[in-house]
């Protein structure tokens, strides 16, 4: 799971418009780029459009922030939309473009395209996207703090959905979610965000000493916020078979994991747990007569971009997830 | 020999098969530059991405007087900036001192290592990574054979042995030395390092033919005129002038790195990418390159040398004034040459292959020049500014692709010039890349052996390169000179210019 890069995209150029049509927005996008052509700007190069859907400013901010961020990883065209069923009928848009240099001396351009749409318009929001998409380029569009409706329209343009489970903790919404999956690739953040636990803990199950200790394992311990803690629960029923009267899942600040396993009057404990106030999380095994097997890895500067690089990454279907999900809405706390 | 361990069910989905299974790394030659430089960071890099185990130990050997502490301290150095997971590997370090002749060495070895897996936890994987000359690769091979190190203690457990190029001096002394690892170790067992092949880009030669349904009908005798391969370094020899005197350009440059280039670009698509199927067509495609006699050494063979010159805005100093250089050196450090290949796709195309120190600009590429159009409609004074169509593959630096092709100058006339559609991996990806080391150490250590060397493609690489070793032993082929800084000599234009082709300006 990679780390994202410090580097700031510059704007290079941009254009706004009040009261518009959309044919006004996608002209005013390429005479933006021909005008950059005209300062010889570098050539883009692209891998997918990327569209977030954010209605609040504090969302779209906190998107717009994230997906800029992406630029060296997965450089794209942005569209971020920002829908409003309930106020007037308008579009107001602002086109900007941006250049990301590298420390080799490479530069990636790239175009973000915001888009306010107040009235009945909002529900139609493929309308809008379809202007802009790149032509034969995946298009993963980013509920942002949000779970779509099946029936949003929106969906149909997408090639892969990405959500946040977080969003959706509760048992209801993990099977309204786990729905919506079995129609659509959809890719959950959250899953995203977990793996470092998930590697670890696995990990520590690769000696051989240790592997044994899976079928035995007596108390599953989880840690977290609602939706991050259920999962990993799920995931580990899913994966181990282990029952869920076993599972204890408590409220907490941060994720841990914590398993132990007896077997010949013995006991064996298998921690993954977050460092208090550093960015770190440490696994650790201890088994009765054996080594003590423990390593940490630190956990990256900005979660939610480097979450969302490595779930653009795989935009595809994941089985695992779903049976994690699928077991989740059968646990309790 | 126990029962093979279950799968690991919480792996499933996390794509682990590319972290490093439970063992221990024994570095042989543990105190030197390789280790120090390369091997270290690499391994912490592993360890930073989550690739290694958390059953890990390293182990480290050299005639070099060490205590456990002072490798760990070595460890340490190597890596000013290390992430928190290194202080961990550090710690499970250990250090054996001794003769690589001395059978004591490896009985403590044994011991050694016996000892790291039980405070690990590792089940008897193990590696060795022979970081030493390779004057030494078989007697070390002998050492861990004759305490039954060169077998895994279990089924489920796996023993690789890790050597550096050169892989002999010519044919006779590479297949003795195969021989001589055979004695102790199967061929399955041992993976031959040409760091060339852990470049991202020298993969994405394979991505690029076999990723692209455009490229590969066009890959063939039919539509390429002839293919340039040039391995340029801008650097003289710096302070390796003692081993340099010893191997040349042809057996630094040529037999591996330009044999394995050429390989990956004449190969015909294998039936999977992996080690097999790569491997089998590498050896097929160098199998097909004729043979050059001792006449075609005398024609299509350029061997020279770097004179005095000026080199990136400094005057810099002939090859024969290099420290640790013979002043009458006959050791060449350029190499041009034409070969050709006898098979259906590529015959009657030839390839011209360069390399050398002191030139302009360090590069590497890869150049497929296409036949001109059959007939060409525009007139002479429309069109001088045009050329066949070309396909470059820049391996380093500025890694891309690019291709030539001929379009209208805007205006009222109808003239046609060569643009140049330039895609940059760096201007498409901003990730970084694994490191040809990191990338191949984790292969070994996960037991994939799809980018290192198979005996057999050692084997037919100095096939081509030992009658041009022989034809100039004889001194049939005289040595040319060329200044530092310039793309070679003379005789290495009038060797592409009498097929009425010109070099690339790269």
């Amino acid at each position: 799971m990679s780390d994202i890069g410090t580097a700031e995209p510059q704007s290079v150029d941009y254009w706004t418009g009040e009261g518009i049509r959309l044919s006004e927005v996608v002209d005013a996008l390429a005479d933006l780029r021909d005008q950059s052509t005209d300062h010889h700007s570098s050539a883009r190069t692209a891998v997918m459009t990327l569209v977030a859907v954010a209605p609040g400013d504090e969302q779209a901010y906190e998107a717009t922030g994230a997906l800029r961020s992406l630029a060296g990883h997965h450089p794209s065209r942005i569209v971020l939309l920002r829908p409003d069923p309930d106020s007037v009928a308008h579009l107001g848009a602002r086109a900007t473009l941006y250049a990301l240099d590298s420390d080799h001396h490479h530069r990636i351009n790239f175009e973000e395209v915001m888009l306010e749409i107040g009235g009945q318009a909002a529900r139609h929001l493929d309308s809008f996207v379809e202007a802009f998409t790149l032509s034969d380029l995946p298009v993963a569009v980013w509920y942002v703090n949000s779970i779509p409706e099946p029936s949003d329209p929106l969906l149909s343009v997408a090639t892969a959905i990405l959500i946040d489970s977080r969003d959706a903790p509760d048992p209801g919404q993990l099977r309204s979610v786990l729905q919506l999956a079995r129609r659509r690739t959809l890719v959950d953040l959250s899953w995203t965000r977990l793996r470092p636990w998930r590697e670890l803990l696995s990990a520590l199950f690769d000696p051989p000493a240790s592997r044994p200790w899976l079928d035995h394992l007596d108390t599953v311990e989880i840690t977290g916020k609602e939706g991050p803690r259920r999962l990993l629960g799920g995931w580990l029923s899913a994966q181990t078979g282990v029952s869920h009267r076993r599972i204890s899942l408590q409220d907490a600040r941060h994720v841990s994991i914590r398993l132990a396993g007896r077997r010949d009057g013995q006991t064996a404990t298998f921690t993954v747990e977050r460092v208090d106030g550093q960015r770190m999380i440490v696994a650790e095994a201890n088994l009765p007569d054996g080594p003590t097997l423990r390593s940490t890895n630190l956990l990256p500067d900005d979660p939610l971009a480097t979450s969302l690089a490595n779930a653009l990454t795989h935009l595809r279907p994941d089985p695992i997830w779903e049976r994690a999900l699928s077991a989740a809405t059968a646990l309790v706390d | 020999m126990s029962d093979p361990l279950p799968e690991n069910p919480l792996a499933e989905g996390i794509e682990v098969d590319r972290r490093a299974p439970p063992g221990v790394l024994v570095v042989v030659g543990a105190s030197g530059d390789l280790t120090a430089r390369k091997l270290l960071p690499a391994i912490e890099q592993l360890s930073r991405r989550r690739l290694l185990p958390q059953a890990f130990g390293v182990i480290g050997v050299a005639r070099t007087e060490l205590t456990d502490d002072g490798f760990r301290q070595l460890m340490t150095d190597a890596v000013p900036d290390s992430g928190p997971g290194w202080s961990e590997v550090v710690k499970h370090s250990r250090y054996v001192t001794g003769e690589y002749g001395d059978p004591v060495t490896f009985s403590t070895l044994a011991e050694t290592i016996s000892a790291v897996e039980a405070d690990v936890g590792a089940a008897g994987n193990r590696t060795f990574y022979l970081a030493t000359i390779p004057a030494v690769f078989e007697v070390v091979a002998d050492g861990l054979g004759s305490v039954g190190l060169n077998r895994p203690p279990t089924d489920s457990t796996a023993v690789r042995l890790v050597i550096e190029k050169p892989f002999g001096r010519d044919l006779g002394s590479a297949r003795e030395l195969d021989a001589a690892l055979h004695r102790t170790f199967d061929e399955e067992q041992i993976y031959r390092i040409d760091h060339y092949l852990g470049k991202e880009t020298v993969q994405n030669v394979l991505a690029l033919r076999f990723a692209n349904a455009i490229f590969e009908p066009l890959w063939n005798r039919s539509y390429i005129d002839h293919v340039q391969i040039t391995v340029a370094e801008s650097l003289g020899v710096e302070k390796r002038g003692g081993f340099y005197e010893t191997a040349g350009a042809l057996r630094d440059i040529v037999q591996n790195h330009v044999m394995q280039v050429l390989s990956l670009t004449l190969m015909e698509p294998p039936g999977s990418i992996d080690a097999q199927g790569i491997r089998d067509e590498k050896v097929k495609a160098l199998r097909s390159v004729v043979i050059p006699s001792p006449d075609d050494v005398r024609n299509d063979v350029v061997r020279a040398q770097y004179d005095s010159g000026w080199s990136e805005g400094k005057a810099v100093p002939a090859y024969r004034e290099e420290p640790d250089v013979d002043p009458a050196s006959q050791t060449e450090t350029y190499v041009a040459m034409k070969l050709m290949c006898d098979n259906w796709r590529w015959a009657g195309v030839p390839i011209y292959i360069r390399t050398g120190k002191r030139l302009p600009k360090r590069l590497t590429e890869v150049a497929l020049q296409f036949h001109g159009v059959p007939h060409l409609a525009f007139g002479k004074a429309e069109s001088r500014d045009l050329r066949p169509n070309a396909l470059v593959l820049r391996i380093q630096p500025d890694e891309g692709v690019a291709l030539r092709f001929g379009a209208k100058v805007p205006g009222q006339a109808f003239n046609v010039r060569d643009v140049l559609m330039d895609m940059s991996y760096g201007s498409a990806f901003m990730e970084d890349a694994p490191e040809a080391y990191e990338r191949l150490l984790l292969d070994a250590m996960v037991g994939d052996p799809t980018l290192f060397i198979r005996s057999d493609e050692v084997d037919q690489a100095w096939r081509v390169v030992d009658p041009i070793l022989d034809a100039w032993q004889g001194r049939a082929v005289p040595l040319a000179g060329y200044a530092a800084g310039t793309w070679g000599p003379r005789q290495a234009d009038q060797l592409i210019e009498r097929d009425d082709r010109q070099w690339r300006t790269p």
